[in-house]
């Protein structure tokens, strides 16, 4: 997996490519993680998600949970199959998709 | 920490609602906010389920079968909740229909959402194994490289001391 991360401003953006596994998650966890003070936008493009794992969820979730009291969250270019799992475990209802 | 006020309770973000192992004495219906569910929550196995919002039910398999819980439920974001007791389940369903309703589709979600999280594991395990047999052939490749380059090496150190000679 790879992850591009840009940061303008109170703005970051970060393009992932490749699976979001048990293997990738923690990874995006740290990148995030590393990087969100003072961030009070958000965006995760994925584009080239092509799957996620319950560890990738995860990292969603902490991270939804940390941008709801800076700021937002929005996430783009959902694939269909990366949606369905999203709507299955409940994550749809919580997250911001566009 | 738990508000009580009638049968409505609040949980402050983080909270505890469910253990998994323990038997749910009531049955939850999620008024407001947002419940994360984890198989062996805090520990290194740390497995996350979903989430659960406005108007799922949960701890039902507890209240009507005696069921420890197969997960541990955690409160996203302050979550306020409506409880009910075993002996309370009949006035739940006949007082209001969509209670009945709501409990269906909890179960129906539940069963898909296991569908979906077997199917996540197995891609997971055959991606695992994916990623082994292609580690195995790197390394074998490198391997392959590294004794010609041995070979190699010796070949021309060989014929370096066959010319000094």
């Amino acid at each position: 997996m790879e992850i591009k991360k840009t940061v303008s401003g109170t703005k970051m953006h970060v393009a992932i490519d490749g699976r979001l596994d048990t293997v990738s998650a923690p990874e995006l966890e740290k990148r995030l993680k590393d990087g969100l003070t003072g961030i009070e936008e958000l965006e995760l493009d994925f584009q080239k998600v092509d799957f996620i794992a319950s560890a990738g969820l995860r990292v969603l979730l902490s991270a939804q949970k940390i941008m709801n009291k800076q700021g937002k969250m929005v996430i783009y270019h959902v694939n269909e199959n990366v949606m369905k799992v999203l709507e299955l475990t409940g994550m749809r209802d919580i997250l911001t998709i566009k | 920490m738990e508000n009580k006020k009638a049968r409505l309770y609040k949980y402050e973000e983080d909270s505890i609602i469910v253990r998994e192992g323990e038997v749910p004495k009531e049955m939850y219906k999620i008024l407001k906010g947002n419940v994360a569910l984890y198989l062996n929550y805090g520990t290194a196995e740390e497995y996350f389920l979903g989430v659960y919002s406005e108007g799922r039910c949960f701890g039902e398999l507890g209240v009507l079968y005696k069921q420890p819980s197969s997960y541990t439920a955690v409160a996203v974001n302050e979550v306020l909740m409506f409880k009910v007791a075993e002996d309370e389940m009949t006035d739940f369903l006949h007082n209001n229909a969509n209670n009945a309703l709501d409990i269906i589709k909890s179960l129906g979600r539940e069963v898909l959402n296991l569908k979906e999280n077997i199917e996540m594991l197995l891609d997971e395990l055959a991606a695992g194994n994916e990623n082994e047999k292609q580690t195995s052939q790197r390394l074998q490749s490198q391997l392959k490289k590294m004794l010609k380059e041995d070979y190699v090496l010796s070949l021309s150190l060989v014929k370096k001391e066959e010319e000094e000679k």
